[in-house]
């Protein structure tokens, strides 16, 4: 049994040698697999944050203080308060005209 | 044979001795030149352009916020069929075939720019299709999302992208980070690739800056400017809005502005920020700097009483009067000299104290040098040096020959409002940066004490006089809030030549409230208008409507109610709810009533408390409604109404 052993040892070590050179190659190809990965990943988050810089802009032009003051007044038919129509109700229970 | 074959056995080992000993050198041995060659072949240098920082009001609202854009250029040398190429693109990017095809045609050039900072959806069409000799290069495009609101105070950058005017130049360095070039390992196919974690995407934004303008504010400051200019056919207006403890700008505009988006299109005129670049003669406003010096010095008290001459009084050979002909008064207290706004009044303290006295005062208030905000291209003011003859003492006590920039005079007003104090105004409130997490928050900053508190307690109550029936600041009130502020109607001084403008004015009207408490300081200042001209006319409603919407928006709690502006509840609610005009008030009930014409908003009034659900067709005027008029409802049916703009 010993000498069989004996035998293959020479055999089981460029085994082990190729396995582990195979195993290394494994490892650096997976690294740079999972580099690509990443690479598409990285674009897509860029293109994700673009995107959301475009729409913090679109809500910040749709929200500006101008174009909601044209939308009340021409769209839904709103009109610019008086003097006295601006009711302001105080911390005493009291309204007070503006 | 043997022999043969163990030479040629040695030959063969010698060789590959010595190609190993060949590689391990050039892997093994330090050798710049190979490196550099590998550099060459296997590296790439990925340039990270850095986005622009954002600038937000005091709430976060964005105010100029940068995006990614995409710049088209091309190789005429490379392309083929350039007919076809320009007709392809001037498609897409919606420009002249000529235009285009001008720059394909000179095929000795290597690069010419096709358009600079397109969309993405743009980019992606073009790219979809493929042409050789055209590239993008990626660019920050600055967008003013507001369009006009605070133009003067932001600025805006050039094509380059650097800050050209405005906080966009002052802020330059803080917003605009530098450029970083990364160097990276690439593969054969020349893609980068990632090394030890490095992520090579993220670009070095700029710092965000903070400022404490209020959005909403400075929205109806510029609303009210624009409305002054437009109802008194003047020239501009300056407005600036204060924080009374701290000098924080809330709001600072003048109207005509510009839209920072096309900023190019405007005429230099517009895109200054006059509330800091423009000096003039305040006129009346400084008054109230003479009466405080005058009263810090013992030389007055509020009921000291000067001799005023009838309204006129004559220094050497020229005539100083009142600026209302109807004031001939014999005498006035002195606080009867800011409320009627006495220029002998004014002229009579202002000898009292004599020109070295009164220079003191005013620089101690500010004047004559730069407040020191945080802006570009401020300018300080001309306060002529001593000796003043008698006419020009005179004239500078009542804000003649002396000119002063919006602010100063509003800063020099928040002396009175904060307790005595002269701060620097400052417009940015922080910058936060991306890179480091670092915030630096601005703080107050008081340059000096100016008055005592017992002197600011006097003027301040001088000041609200001024806002009492009859005096000049009438206009100015504000319905539960005591204002404490001064007019001023200065002489214009005549831009292409010496001497005043005829008929040329500069209206004007500084104060705080509420004046037991101050929390705003305003100054409204409106240049050569033409119906009207007296402060009391022309700026005081425009402070009153600024000051309003401040309180308002403030939630201050009013602290002078009177039966004239106060309200009972059910009243209330009748008129917020009482249709504009016409309408017939009866309730919704089990039949459809007649609400052909009606605004959505009136609607919603008279269904308001049914049970009737109502759903909305439409914009406008009401035109019809499903169930009609006279039909019968349940009362928790469903109306439909139609809306049209046409009646």
């Amino acid at each position: 049994m010993k000498a069989k052993a004996r035998e293959l040892a020479p055999f089981l070590s460029v085994l082990i040698l190729i396995a582990t050179l195979f195993s290394i190659v494994f490892c650096k190809m997976e690294v740079r697999r999972m580099g690509y990965s990443v690479l598409k990943l990285s674009r897509e988050e860029r293109q994700m944050r673009d995107r959301e810089r475009e729409q913090i802009i679109m809500l910040a032009k749709m929200t500006r203080p101008e174009r909601l003051q044209s939308v009340a007044q021409n769209r839904l038919t709103f009109k610019k308060p008086e003097s006295g129509q601006i009711i302001q109700m105080t911390e005493q229970g009291i309204a007070l005209r503006q | 044979m043997r022999a043969r074959i163990v030479l040629i056995l040695i030959a063969l080992t010698t060789l590959w001795t010595l190609v190993i000993a060949r590689a391990a050198f050039l892997q093994l041995w330090p050798n710049a030149r190979l490196k550099s060659l590998q550099k060459r072949q296997f590296e790439t240098v990925v340039t990270l352009n850095p986005r622009r920082g954002d600038v937000i009001d005091r709430n976060g609202h964005e105010l100029a916020v940068s995006m990614t854009m995409y710049s088209l250029f091309a190789d005429p040398k490379i392309i083929e069929q350039p007919k076809r190429v320009s007709k392809t693109l001037s498609k897409i990017l919606k420009i002249p075939v000529s235009q285009v095809d001008d720059k394909l045609k000179n095929k000795q050039k290597r690069f010419v720019w096709i358009q600079r900072r397109i969309d993405k959806a743009s980019r992606d069409s073009i790219a979809e299709l493929k042409i050789r000799g055209l590239g993008f290069i990626e660019e920050s495009e600055r967008v003013y999302p507001n369009e006009r609101l605070l133009s003067q105070v932001l600025g805006f950058v050039g094509g380059d992208g650097q800050g050209l005017e405005g906080l966009e130049l002052r802020y330059n360095d803080e917003l605009q980070a530098a450029q970083k070039k990364v160097s990276l390992a690439r593969d054969a196919r020349g893609r980068p690739l990632i090394v030890n974690g490095q992520v090579f995407t993220q670009a070095p934004d700029g710092a965000d800056v903070q400022l404490t303008i209020d959005r909403e504010m400075q929205f109806v400051l510029e609303q009210e400017l624009s409305a002054v200019v437009r109802d008194h056919q003047a020239d501009s207006a300056i407005g600036v809005v204060l924080d009374a403890q701290t000098s924080e700008i809330l709001a600072m505009s003048s109207s005509p502005s510009f839209d920072p988006n096309k900023a190019s299109e405007f005429s230099p005129d517009r895109r200054r920020s006059r509330a800091i670049t423009d000096a003039f003669e305040p006129g009346s406003t400084m008054k109230t700097f003479l009466v405080a010096g005058a009263m810090a010095r013992g030389l007055i008290q509020p009921n000291t009483r000067i001799n005023t001459e009838g309204g006129s009084l004559r220094i050497g050979k020229r005539v100083i009067n009142e600026a209302d002909a109807k004031h001939r008064f014999d005498s006035l207290t002195v606080s009867e000299v800011l409320a009627y706004s006495s220029n002998v009044g004014a002229a009579k303290i202002g000898f009292k104290l004599g020109d070295k006295a009164l220079l003191e005062i005013l620089k101690d208030f500010g004047f004559g040098e730069r407040t020191g905000i945080d802006l570009p291209g401020e300018a300080r003011g001309i306060v002529q040096g001593l000796p003043w003859h008698e006419h020009l003492l005179a004239n500078i006590a009542f804000g003649h020959g002396i000119a002063s920039t919006a602010l100063q005079v509003a800063n020099a007003y928040a002396v009175i409002a904060n307790g005595g104090f002269l701060r620097t105004p400052y417009v940015v409130k922080a910058v936060r940066d991306h890179e480091s997490g670092d915030v630096i928050d601005s703080k107050p900053k008081t340059l000096r004490r100016v008055l005592a508190d017992e002197h600011v307690a006097k003027m301040r109550m001088m000041l609200t006089g001024t806002t009492a029936d009859g005096a000049t600041g009438v206009n100015a009130r504000v319905p539960g809030f005591p204002v404490a502020g001064k007019t001023g109607t200065a002489q214009k001084v005549n831009p292409n030549g010496r001497g005043y403008l005829r008929g040329g004015y500069i209206s004007s009207f500084a104060g705080f409230l509420p004046a037991n408490d101050p929390k705003f300081v305003i100054y409204i200042a409106v240049d050569h208008p033409r119906k009207d001209y007296y402060g009391s006319a022309v700026a005081a409603p425009v402070f009153s409507k600024v000051a309003k919407f401040a309180v308002r928006r403030a939630g201050l709690a009013p602290v002078m109610i009177s039966r004239e502006n106060m309200v009972q509840t059910k009243k209330v609610a009748a008129r917020v709810e009482a249709p504009a005009a016409a309408v017939p008030a009866e309730p919704m009930g089990a039949v459809v009533p007649d609400l052909a014409g009606l605004t959505l908003r009136e609607v919603m009034s008279r269904v308001s408390g049914t049970g009737v659900s109502v759903k909305v067709q439409g914009q406008g005027f009401v035109t019809h409604t499903t169930p009609g008029f006279g039909s019968k409802i349940s009362p928790t049916g469903e109306l439909t109404v139609f809306l049209s703009h046409d009646r």
